[in-house]
This record gives structure tokens, sequence and C-alpha cells, in this order.
């Protein structure tokens, strides 16, 4: 039984991790800055972030923050894009096909505070239980 | 056991990828939030009722060492780069089938019954077995959207005298605002533990012994959660345990549990 579940959880890593890697090979985002330094944990900073992106050959693609869309491009193989945003919170930045909703590429903003560590790992889930 | 599985391979093989790291959580800060919705847990033992789930708390404090995070006690001591090791307290959840969650159903009362292949016995019929209290040692390993979690507890209420462990595997994906959280798991119990619970002792007075020897129950669980506004979002929770190894138990009627709930989530 115990071999039956180790099986399971091997085939559930390789099904997964074959296409995780498959996408992350293809394209690249960079954002800059990529960390705000606070000095409480309930500060946040105001920040001109600069977001670049590039792939192999061209496609329709936009990008967005938290799932919320900045911009999009039109048979595009490279792109910038540039705004003005505070930043209280840890930011991923997604570059997402626009056709097959495929994230292509990310990139991370983090914030880190001088005096405590502001944030930590969730180690458990309400759902825990059932 | 096999549905579960091709439930969440053919998910992840339909699905889109992204990289975005698992949950974070403000230290120093009490987290309340509520799920209030429809669900249940199923209940595989002889005469249990399923558990409903109408209201789903999320209760979370967390220290820079310290937390409490729904109904768990810990104590990280190691969390550098991708490894979290803590020590852990918590209540002992296979209890919760031996709950009745609705009165009506504690006067039906079928007994008893020697078949062929097996006895069957329902749990009313049966002292209801104590909630214990389990310490040990709980590892994380993180890296990007995987989670690898590894648990040994042992009782230290004195109420099975034995021990269980965990290991498991989640993986967190954002699909636009859309995120989902898959885990895929086997429950380790000890022989102590599986009788204490799901054996049948002398003490019991049914004129039959039921021993039964420690079992790897795997579970698998899927969340989906789709944020509405910042305090706000739809939650839907999938869930199978997998009871087979304790099929000599008399007390179970199905090898398997299954969980399900959907509702709005509201953060306090």
């Amino acid at each position: 039984m115990f071999s039956k579940c180790l099986g399971f959880l091997l085939t559930f890593f390789l099904l997964v991790n074959s296409n995780y890697s498959f996408s992350q090979e293809q394209a690249k985002l960079t954002v800059s800055p990529n960390v705000c330094a606070v000095q409480n944990s309930q500060d946040g900073c105001h920040l001109d972030i600069k977001l670049n992106w590039q792939l192999p050959t061209a496609n329709e693609v936009c990008l967005s923050v938290s799932g919320k869309p900045l911009k999009c491009w039109i048979n595009a193989a490279t792109g910038s894009f540039s705004y003005k945003a505070e930043v209280q919170f840890q930011s991923v930045y997604s570059l997402v096909n626009r056709q097959t909703g495929e994230v292509l590429a990310s990139a991370t903003i983090d914030v880190q505070s001088a005096n405590i560590k502001a944030q930590r790992r969730r180690l458990r889930s309400p759902w825990s239980f059932f | 056991m096999l549905r579960a599985i091709i439930l969440i391979c053919s998910f992840y093989m339909c699905s889109i990828h992204a990289k975005e790291s698992l949950d974070v959580i403000d230290t120093q800060k009490w987290h309340l939030s509520a799920a209030f919705g429809v669900g249940a847990l199923s209940n595989p033992l002889n005469g249990g009722d399923p558990i409903p789930l109408l209201v789903v708390p999320d209760i979370a404090y967390y220290d820079e060492q310290f937390y409490f995070d729904n109904g768990q006690l810990g104590y990280t001591f190691v969390e550098r780069n991708n490894h979290i090791v803590s020590l852990i307290s918590e209540i002992n959840p296979e209890n919760r089938f031996f709950v009745r969650w609705h009165p009506a159903t504690v006067l039906v009362n079928t007994g008893f019954v020697a078949s062929q292949q097996k006895h069957e016995v329902n749990i009313e019929y049966l002292d209801k077995p104590n909630w214990a209290l389990d310490a040990g040692i709980n590892y994380h390993f993180i890296k990007h959207n995987w989670q690898i979690e590894v648990s040994l507890l042992h009782d230290i209420s004195g109420v099975y005298h034995g021990h269980r462990g965990k290991v498991s595997a989640s993986y967190m994906q954002q699909l636009g605002s859309f995120r989902t959280h898959s885990t895929l798991g086997v429950a380790i119990n000890s022989a102590r533990l599986n009788n204490y619970y799901y054996g049948i002792a002398p003490s019991d007075n049914l004129g039959f012994v039921t021993q039964l020897s420690s079992s790897q129950n795997v579970f698998a669980k899927m969340i989906f959660d789709y944020p509405i506004s910042a305090t706000k979002s739809w939650v839907t929770h999938i869930g199978y345990h997998d009871y087979s190894q304790l099929n000599d138990s008399p007390l179970f009627r199905s090898r398997s549990a299954w969980s399900f709930f959907t509702g709005l989530k509201y953060v306090f």
C-alpha cells in the first residue's frame, strides 16, 4: 500500500513539473526595483516600477500584478512598462499569454521590514481538519 | 481512491502553470475570517452522522516564532531558506466521526450484525472515544509553488498512547485572480491509534475482539479561491480520505470519506 501511495505521489510531481519547467524556459520578465525596504511592517514604499519582458517569438501577451491587468501587447516579442505604485505587500507580476491564459514568466517585489519580520510563511489551512 | 487521483491529475494536465510564492501572513496580528456556505464531510462509520459544514472559521496568529493556526499551536525553531521546522501541538482529528451532529440520529439504533464476511458495529453501541491532544515535530520544505510537509506526533494526553504521522505535497496555482491549492498525502496511524478509535476491545462487551494494525491512509484535497473584493472571496473545497486499510474494523461501512464545501469567505 505504501509503495502504491509513493507511486501516486511521484506521478503527481512529474505531471506538474514537466509543464512547469517548459513554460518557465520560454520567457523572461524583470522588475526594478525588486525590494521595498520599510522601517515597520505597516509601512509601504512609493516606487517608480519598471518592467521589461522578452519572448523567443512574438505573441499576444498581457502584464498583470496579482491577477490585475496592467497592459497588453499584440504580436510583440519584447516590451516594457513603467508606472508609480505604493507597495505594502509582496507583489507578483506575471506575463500572461492572452489567448491561452498561460503564465509565461513572473517577477516579484519583496517587502522587507527593518524592525521585525513583518511576514511569515503560513503553515496551516482552515481545511486541515476536513 | 483512483477517482481522486484521476480528478487531481486531470486538473493539472489541463491547467495553466504560474509561478508565485505560497501564502504569507502578517506577523503580530490576529487573522479572522469565516466561510459561510453549504457542505458536508461524509461519515464512513456505521451509525455515524455526516458532519455538516455551514460555517468554517479561519483563525490564526503568527509571531516571529510562535504561532496559532486553526487549532494548531506551534513554535518554529528553524526557518532558513526553504526549510521550516516547528514543534507543534494539536487536537487529534479522528474523534470527529464519533460526534453526534444530529440529535435525531441518536435514536436510531441498529445494533451490530454478524454477517458471513465480518461484524458490523454501530458506534452508538460503543463508549464515545475521548478527544486526544498530540504533540510532535513538523517539517515544511517550500519551493516556488510547492510545499512538502512531514509531521510526526505522539499522544500527550494519555488517551490512545500511540502516534501518527503525515507526509503530504501541496501545489498552489494562481490563474489570474483565481487561486487553487491542491494537496496529496498519506496519514500514517499507529496500531494503538487505530485500535483506540476503530478497534473492538474486550471491554466493549460485544462478544468478539478486533485488533487492527497500523495504517497508511491516502488523502487528497483541493481548494478553489476566487476573490470578489478585498474582504470577500468565493471558496470551494473538495476532500477525499481513504480508509481502505481499516477495512477489518467493524465500525466502517465505507472505505472512504468525502468532504465538500462551497461558500462565501469573509475576512473580518
